[in-house]
């Protein structure tokens, strides 16, 4: 009685069109083959059961240096390199095209999206915020537009109370405009900040970095070392 | 039964009737012909448009138009050709002009002789006999089309010996240099002194042989070798050898033996000699403006009562548009405001876009980004048309945004993030760390397919980001040995680094050994980890552009500090400064 209840319920707010809330695609339903953005990790992979999502907000969360970025370049070069066109709003302008490039995303391909320059005349955090506002809105002007594989919101060096400050309504939103696309769309950010009901959560550490050489001379840096932990709704065996 | 037989004779009576009455109406071509470049090229062609709308454009250097009936206000043939010299004469044009019964009279007439020349009409033929047969070469050469050459179809000319050896064209007369230093001189005694004025089929001038058109200057209007007239010259030539010298002796010729020996080509070519022809005047379409003005009572100050104006003018200038099957490609914003000044704003699309909800967005979110500095007393749009945008879509390539989507997204972000600050990142050719440059999105190379995106695909780099190891070799050892020889393959959870760079570097204070190795950093921001150094790389030694005021010279490290944080920290060598250039992560 009480699950015909609630499918009476969703029923009559899809007719009024109240169903903002509500998701077309229930969390359990499986997606297709070839609806993920793989990261090219097979053991990551494997744990969001072919990458990540498309149709679904997703999260990657990990404090500096845990290879937060490095997921998301190789990201976007998954998704560009099957001749889509990628978005990355870049919340406090530290995309670094060259160390990109070199992982191999092809820049071509990649809208980038950056952060108002800092000014002096403004206190720093109420330049973080307006920042982050801007940031938003481009997120949401580019989702609106379509036609995009990866579209990423990189909050990572945006201090944690201006992430939890946003209303939550801002995530409901950017999901329901990811919701049934194509588009995977992707937080970055220090802490787990959203994802929809469909999409992942991906949770590094730091302390993965790798040297080579024997010796202090002969050091060199080789690369992170990724520690994922993926949380995400459980799905259909 | 009855009713058949009673409709076919009032036919033959309505065709009698007309064939006894009506007489055609007399025709009169002129030819405008510059023997050098234009200044503009459609110069000329703004010439005859000031006598006639039927005009035939040949190329920036010749224009044929149909002046019939205009003997109403200009008086006869030699006054309509005065009044088209002197007209080319105020534009700076140095032309020479024919008047004729026939258009190949008239074309060919105008590329042979200077200054002006009128045939009377039915004294074609006459007019053309003392010309040299070398004279249709011009048919050739300036601007014929297609159907022209369908006149003259490829005959036995092809079958000739070998290439003509004597041919050659004859140099200009002396009067022409004569009558041209005239009209450049600004004097219009060439149009205005009747003894100048040749009118042929009254006078029978000596032969004169033609100007040859300068190969540089056919202005791309020469026919493919596959035409028919790609042979004229080879056809002529072998006319010539044959001993035939002048168009009259070639309109002579019979018919039938000239086919027998040239083909089907011969008779054409007699026609031409003759001055016959070969069809009507095909006029060109007259060029047309799609632009849309409004006049306000009173003055707009603000953008949302502008709107609806700018709907209003472009909704009209879209529907032009499409009946045109065009789009525009650039769209002028001209507004005129109360203080007698006019806000120019142009707007160059990435593709053609006759939508008018995109044009108006694309306008309003410009005019956001540029807002005028006072009140609009009137509203001008002038599009630039360009011809309609063809779209195959792919079932296997991935949908990409349309340009109309794509131009409305980056005139949006650009007006929410600032000019500059959205686009596509490129790599320049720079060995500076971190040099990038942001393009402009819509030149078109988002339309492309994964082959060209991945052949715009960088070489591999080093492991410490730094672009190709053509720019930056790999690290190596004091002793000699290279690094990266010595590194393990890196498991299937092992990325490279990517750098996340401050684009003001963050200046940090650092302890270093007598060599230079940091061992310990700290910086002023607190959400920077700090303290002791675990690992450090380097050092890599860059330095450049030491000519300018912009030169560097730094050696560059990577190190982990307490926490597992990498920093990618250089040292200014000159001035012995630390910075933290950003963050591998």
């Amino acid at each position: 009685m009480a699950i015909l209840a609630r499918a009476d319920l969703e029923s009559l707010l899809r007719t009024r069109k109240l169903d903002g809330t509500l998701t077309s695609v229930r969390p359990w339903d499986e997606a297709p083959a070839g609806e993920a953005v793989p990261t090219g990790l097979d053991g990551l992979d494997a744990q969001l059961g072919g990458g990540v999502p498309r149709g679904h907000l997703s999260s990657i969360a990990g404090p500096p240096s845990s290879g937060r970025s490095s997921l998301l370049v190789r990201l976007l070069a998954r998704a560009a390199g099957e001749g889509e066109l990628v978005a990355l709003v870049d919340t406090r302008d530290r995309f670094d095209p060259e160390s990109a490039a070199a992982a191999g995303l092809d820049l071509s391909r990649l809208l980038w999206i950056r952060g108002g320059p800092v000014t002096s005349a403004d206190s720093r955090q109420a330049t973080i915020e307006r920042q982050v506002d801007r940031a938003v809105k481009a997120l949401t002007l580019v989702l609106q537009a379509g036609g995009f594989g990866l579209v990423a919101l990189d909050l990572a060096d945006v201090p944690d109370r201006i992430v939890r400050a946003l209303p939550l309504t801002t995530w409901l939103r950017l999901a329901r405009l990811v919701e049934g696309s194509r588009t995977a769309g992707v937080l970055v950010g220090a802490r787990p900040i959203a994802r929809s009901p469909g999409g992942a959560s991906i949770a590094l550490e730091a302390g993965g970095a790798r040297w080579a050489g024997a010796n202090d001379h002969a050091r060199v840096f080789d690369g992170l070392a990724l520690t994922p932990r993926v949380v995400q709704a459980r799905r259909a065996s | 039964v009855v009713l058949i037989v009673s409709f076919k004779l009032q036919t033959s009576d309505f065709k009698l009737q007309t064939s006894d009455t009506i007489m055609p109406p007399p025709t009169l071509f002129a030819c405008l012909y510059l023997p050098r470049a234009a200044p503009r090229s459609d110069a000329l062609a703004a010439v005859a448009l000031e006598f006639s709308s039927r005009i035939e454009a040949r190329g920036e250097r010749l224009v044929l138009c149909d002046v019939s009936g205009l003997e109403r206000l200009f008086g006869d043939a030699q006054a309509i050709g005065v009044a088209l010299g002197r007209a080319a004469i105020r534009r700076g044009l140095a032309a020479r002009v024919a008047v004729a019964g026939t258009r190949v009279a008239a074309w060919i007439i105008a590329t042979a002789r200077p200054g002006l020349t009128v045939v009377r009409p039915g004294a074609e033929a006459a007019a053309l006999a003392p010309l040299a047969v070398e004279t249709l070469g011009a048919l050739g050469e300036a601007g014929s089309r297609p159907d022209d050459a369908s006149e003259i179809p490829r005959g036995r000319a092809r079958r000739r010996r070998g290439p003509a050896r004597h041919y050659r064209l004859a140099p200009a007369p002396a009067a022409e240099t004569r009558g041209e230093a005239h009209v450049e001189a600004g004097v219009e005694a060439g149009f205005s002194r009747p003894d100048s004025v040749s009118v042929l089929g009254r006078v029978q001038p000596s032969a004169q042989r033609p100007t040859p058109i300068p190969r540089q200057a056919r202005d791309g209007l020469s026919l493919s070798k596959a035409s028919a007239l790609s042979d004229l010259p080879s056809l002529l030539a072998t006319l010539t050898r044959w001993g035939v010298r002048t168009l009259g002796e070639l309109a002579a010729l019979p018919p039938s033996a000239l086919a027998a020996r040239v083909g089907t080509a011969g008779p054409a070519l007699c026609r031409l000699a003759r001055g016959e022809d070969p069809r009507p005047l095909v006029p060109d379409p007259e060029p047309r403006r799609f632009e849309a003005s409004l006049d306000l009572e009173w003055p707009i100050e603000a953008l949302e009562p502008l709107s609806f104006v700018l709907a209003r003018l472009v909704e009209p200038l879209s529907a032009d548009l499409e009946r045109a099957d065009r789009g525009a490609v650039a769209l002028a914003l001209d507004l005129r405001l109360v203080t007698r000044e006019t806000w120019t704003r142009t707007l160059d699309l990435p593709a053609p876009i006759r939508d008018p909800r995109v044009l108006r967005t694309l306008l309003l979110l410009d005019l956001e980004s540029h807002p005028p500095p006072a009140g609009i007393d009137r509203v001008a749009i002038e599009a630039t048309p360009s011809p309609g945008r063809i779209v195959q879509y792919s079932l296997i390539e991935h949908p990409l945004p349309s340009p109309e989507q794509l131009s409305t997204l980056m005139a949006r972000l650009t007006a929410l993030m600032g000019e500059g600050r959205s686009g596509v990142p490129a790599l320049v050719d720079s060995h500076r760390p971190g040099a990038f440059e942001v393009r402009a999105l819509g030149d078109g190379r988002w339309a492309m397919g994964k082959a060209v995106a991945s052949a715009q695909r960088p070489a591999p780099s080093t492991p410490n980001g730094a672009v190709a190891s053509a720019q930056r070799p790999a690290p190596s050892t004091p002793n000699g040995a290279v690094a990266s020889a010595q590194r393990p393959a890196p498991s299937a959870q092992c990325v490279p680094g990517v750098l996340r760079r401050f684009r003001v570097p963050v200046v940090a204070t650092v302890v270093a050994l007598d060599e230079g190795r940091p061992v310990r950093v700290t910086t002023g921001r607190q959400s920077l980890p700090a303290g002791r150094v675990e690992q450090a790389a380097g050092p890599w030694r860059t330095s450049g552009e030491w000519w300018r005021p912009s030169a560097w010279d730094r050696d560059e490290w990577d190190v982990v500090v307490a926490g597992g944080t990498v920093y990618r920290l250089s040292r200014d060598r000159a001035r012995g400064t630390w910075v933290v250039e950003g963050i591998v992560d």
